[in-house]
């Protein structure tokens, strides 16, 4: 897909996964909607010249079929479930900055280690392993960032987990993606990515 | 006085009078369920819209969805079903006619319930179709629209129980005697899948409500402490929530078999391995609730697990859209109007199963979690399978169900302006996969502009379509061309397609016949609207419903003392229950869905008493020798009602009245030791409200207290019976009931312990 989203680790596991998925959707789109339209055809009522007959041959068309997407499925959850595990465990554990994020009615509170807490704007370094530790306030609210393809869910007294990197400076944008209230819509927060030298600065320079 | 053509309709108890009216209700549910849809479409049409307020617009999304999944697309099918089951096995009626009607009322009262949540202060319902807590809760949505919602639910949840022990005790004890499980017609087997997810999956959903509602009204804390709250609600919700999917498609997608097989004059394909791929893909539905959770927080391998199992249904839905193509094959294909809809069904379900496959997976659900692209998947599901489906069976048995002929032209104009209307409205939302759901508005930057205003413009197109349905089918009756079912016997071609029993001269009873028609499931119903309704009028309301509902209860029980209502007689197949009675039957049914509500609640302690470290031990609380007196003299009554069962079967009346009463004074004793037990912890400051173990407790033991109230309640109408002589020859009741006593005597057995002990 978009050039961007491939350097993003989460991001680029995504859309592999996904392109995976799409190329053996529409294959199976195109195969049944083949027999769909063939059947149609053949067999419509003016065509006289067609064979009819009534006898049920279902004896080996549905094992037949349960037995190749029995195999396709295999494979699905073979890739899934290497994704998963990519996008659920962050890697280089140590270096990852720990960020925790608080989601209330309506917007979103970043405290960092140093005690530093920041509305509606996270702002990161790039190319370090970022973790984010998510829960809310009140009520039930989804934290997502799309262009990374991370999201989890930010739920009063629990405490979810999600990873990701960025590869380069830039914004992006942050969104909820569980109604919330009235205030859902307008639920959106920035993500702010520095070089590490411009990080260091505006994280040492105190709260905002 | 009423007229007696509004009089036939308000007080009728036949099969294809309350199919009817479970279709026309259902279709003015459409209506109203579309107009909301077309707001929120119109609000999204373009960027930063001012058209629908958040507020307005969050009741509107909930709303829709709430009505088009359960008081429009369900009843539809059930409405057919009505109709056409009795029929296809060739019945005379459901197994409990009465029950049925009183099915229909509810489902028609409990919708307006929970409509008359837009016209108070704060609104109707507006968490959404998933009434996610704690934004559920009284803090987070502190008006009465939530509460009325809960309400709506509980009344749709007992009509909908009825339903499904009605139909499955029709389905095998009231088959003509051709009509074998091998024989049966395939709508018959996907409406007994149906009912069969539908006795498990809604039970939980009963619990949750309840939950809801007491954490409401009550002030318990089930859904706003951390201890239960949201993940709770999700397990109970999604455990309910993914097989009402199922058990919206499959009516439709029964229909779609009988039509496909019809227009191509051709037996349905491998139709044993549909069956098969029905009861897997029913039990499977029962087993995937997780992939609604897996970003909650639920570890990695319950996620994986629940991955499998729901990549797993792709094979037997696979196994059926290929079964229901493959039977075209050698046939002779008459693109009709209801196959042109079953095809459409069939074409829209593989894009919403191929995506819905997408969704399955754990990792891409991550990225599509919440946005456009589920709303897109899921309603080629719910609509573009579904909705076409049945809009299929409508035109398919219209002909049957009326003796009027529609346009077959106007028809196919309605199903390709549907079509094209409907791919407009969703497939672009497959492009706005990180479009949240449910915002009720977006700024321009984003990029989704296009997308929304073509999906709008296909909403409106799909709209004004279905004008054509509506004058299709009411045009006949303004111009009567009585069609004498010509539409749908043309072309039934060289072969016998439809069993006999879908010959229309099998069934004759198309008028309520005398003896058959009861005001009370109507009285009742309204009884009960009136009593949720307090939630709004207070005492008045509570108390005026109460006494209707006691009204009608008497008067329920003096029509059976009197035997003034006969159900249909059992049918002459009924392998394999040929030696237990209708009742009995119908009681073992009914005890599988009650398992499941106090499973639910069971487990939903055991989760919350999980979660909570500071758990009081039970000594500290509850007075324990008290509990154990109590509970032996539960247990006591049991044996007593065995004997009364053993006196009723040998036809002994004094020993059956002797062990009856017994019965009821040791169900009076119990409740009285309940009552003093709940008196003394509420003055000692351990109430619903005081935390979670009291709301727990309050909950489980109040639930089967309540059971154990109807039972005393039920043994003195026996008791009293039995003194004027009744239950001479017929046992039915005695046994059903003694079941449901050893059901309540379990019960418990198992909560005692829980509660009391560990
Ligand atoms: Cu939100
Ligand atoms: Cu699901």
């Amino acid at each position: 897909m978009q050039s961007f989203a491939l350097e993003v680790p989460t991001a680029g596991v995504w859309w592999s996964l996904f392109d995976i998925y799409l190329v053996l959707g529409v294959l199976t789109a195109v195969v049944v909607f083949s027999i769909l339209i063939y059947n149609v055809w053949k067999y419509r009522e003016k065509n006289t010249s067609a064979p009819r007959d009534n006898k049920d041959r279902g004896k080996l068309g549905p094992v037949i079929i349960a037995s190749v997407t029995l195999f396709v499925l295999f494979g699905l959850a073979y890739y899934t479930f290497g994704a998963i595990s990519y996008m659920t465990i962050p890697p280089n554990q140590n270096g990852a900055m720990q960020i925790k994020v608080t989601a209330f009615q309506w917007g979103w509170n970043f405290t960092y280690p140093n005690g530093k807490s920041v509305l509606n704007e996270l702002t990161v370094p790039a190319n370090t392993t970022i973790v984010l530790n998510i829960t809310s306030r009140d009520v039930f609210h989804s934290f997502g960032i799309p262009d990374f393809k991370v999201k989890a869910d930010a739920i009063p007294g629990r405490h979810n987990t999600l990873w990701f990197l960025a590869p380069q400076q830039g914004t992006f944008v942050i969104r909820c993606y569980e109604l919330c209230g009235v205030g859902h819509s307008y639920m959106v927060g920035t993500l702010r990515v520095l070089d590490k030298q411009q990080f260091q600065q505006w994280y040492g320079a105190g709260g905002s | 006085m009423i007229h007696p053509w509004v009089k036939r309709w308000l007080t009728t108890t036949n099969h294809k009078e309350i199919g009817i009216l479970y279709i026309v209700t259902s279709l003015y549910f459409l209506f109203i369920g579309g107009l909301l849809a077309e707001l929120v479409r119109i609000q999204l049409a373009v960027p930063e819209n001012n058209f629908l307020q958040p507020v307005y617009y969050n009741q509107a999304v909930t709303m829709h969805g709430l009505i088009m999944v359960l008081w429009f697309l369900s009843p539809l099918g059930f409405g057919f079903a009505n109709y056409f089951v009795p029929l296809q096995i060739g019945a005379k009626d459901l197994a409990f006619p009465r029950l049925n009607a009183f099915s229909y009322w509810l489902y028609l009262f409990s919708g307006l319930v929970a409509a008359t949540g837009f016209f108070i202060p704060g609104g109707a319902i507006s968490g959404g179709w998933t009434v996610y807590a704690p934004l559920s809760s009284l803090q987070y949505s502190p008006g009465a629209g939530t509460t009325l919602g809960a309400a709506g639910l509980i009344m749709l949840t007992a009509s909908v129980t009825m339903s499904s022990v009605n139909f499955i005790v029709t389905i095998l004890y009231h088959r003509s005697k051709e009509i074998t499980f091998s024989k049966m017609p395939i709508f018959t087997w996907f409406i007994l899948f149906t009912v069969i997810i539908m006795l498990f999956a809604f039970p939980p959903l009963l619990a949750a409500l309840i939950m809801l509602a007491a954490d409401r009204l009550l002030g318990t804390w089930f859904f706003t402490s951390a201890a239960g709250g949201a993940i709770l609600w999700d397990h109970l919700f999604w455990f309910f929530g993914h097989p009402e999917v199922y058990i919206v498609l499959l009516p439709a997608f029964g229909a779609v078999a009988e039509i496909i097989s019809h227009y191509s004059s051709k037996e349905i394909y491998a139709k044993n391995a549909i069956i098969l791929s029905l009861a897997i893909a029913s039990f499977l539905s029962l087993v995937v609730w997780g992939h609604h959770m897996y970003i909650t927080g639920i570890n990695l391998s319950e996620r994986e697990i629940f991955t499998v199992t729901t990549e797993l249904i792709s094979v037997p839905f696979g196994v059926m859209v290929i079964s229901y193509i493959w039977t075209l094959n050698k046939g002779t294909v008459r693109l009709a109007t209801p196959m042109l809809f079953a095809l459409g069904s069939i074409s829209l379900f593989v894009i919403g199963g191929i995506t819905g496959v997408f969704n399955s997976s754990v990792a891409l659900d991550i990225g599509i979690r919440g946005t456009y692209w589920v709303v897109a998947h899921f309603h080629y599901v719910m609509v573009g399978a579904t909705l076409f489906g049945l809009f299929g069976a409508l035109y398919y048995w219209y002909p049957k169900i009326t003796g009027l002929e529609y346009s077959d032209r106007a028809g196919k104009l309605h199903f390709i302006t549907s079509f094209i209307g409907f791919n407009l409205l969703y497939f672009p939302m497959f492009f706005l996969y990180d479009m949240p759901r449910r915002i009720s508005t977006y700024s321009s930057a984003t990029g989704w502009a296009p997308y929304n205003y073509v999906a709008t413009a296909g909403a409106l197109l799909f709209g004004i379509a279905q004008l054509l349905l509506v004058l299709n089918l009411v045009r006949p009756f303004v111009s009567f061309p009585r069609g004498a079912y010509t539409l749908w016997e043309r072309g039934a071609g060289n072969i016998r397609v439809m069993t006999h029993a879908s010959n229309p001269t099998v069934n004759e009873n198309t008028e309520s016949e005398v003896g058959h028609t009861t005001p009370l499931p109507l009285l009742l119903s309204f009884g009960t609207a009136v009593f949720f309704l307090g939630i709004l009028f207070g005492i008045p309301a509570f108390a005026l419903g109460l006494i209707i509902l006691i009204y009608g209860i008497v008067r329920w029980f003096k029509d059976d003392f009197y035997s003034r209502f006969k159900g249909p007689e059992p049918g002459e197949e009924r392998w394999p229950f040929e030696s237990i009675s209708k009742e009995t039957l119908g009681m073992w049914v009914f005890i599988a869905s009650e398992i499941m509500l106090f499973g639910s609640v069971i487990s939903s302690y055991i989760f919350i008493r999980s979660n909570f470290p500071q758990w009081p031990s039970p000594a500290a609380i509850h007075d324990i020798p008290l509990g154990l007196f109590n509970t032996t003299v539960l247990i006591t009554s049991g044996f007593t009602m065995f004997l009364a069962m053993i006196n009723a079967r040998e036809g002994k009346q004094v020993g059956m009245l002797v062990a009856l009463t017994s019965t009821m004074l040791l169900g009076s004793v119990f409740l009285s030791v309940k009552f003093s037990e709940w008196y003394n912890l509420i003055s000692n400051g351990f109430t619903p409200s005081s935390g979670l173990p009291g709301s727990t407790f309050y909950l489980a033991t109040g639930l089967h207290a309540g059971h154990v109230i109807a039972g005393v309640f039920l043994l003195g109408y026996f008791v009293f019976k039995t003194l004027k002589g009744g239950y001479v020859k017929e046992r039915g009741s005695i046994e059903s009931f003694g079941i449901y006593w050893a059901f309540v005597d379990a019960i418990w057995l198992v909560l005692f312990p829980l509660f009391y002990l560990v």
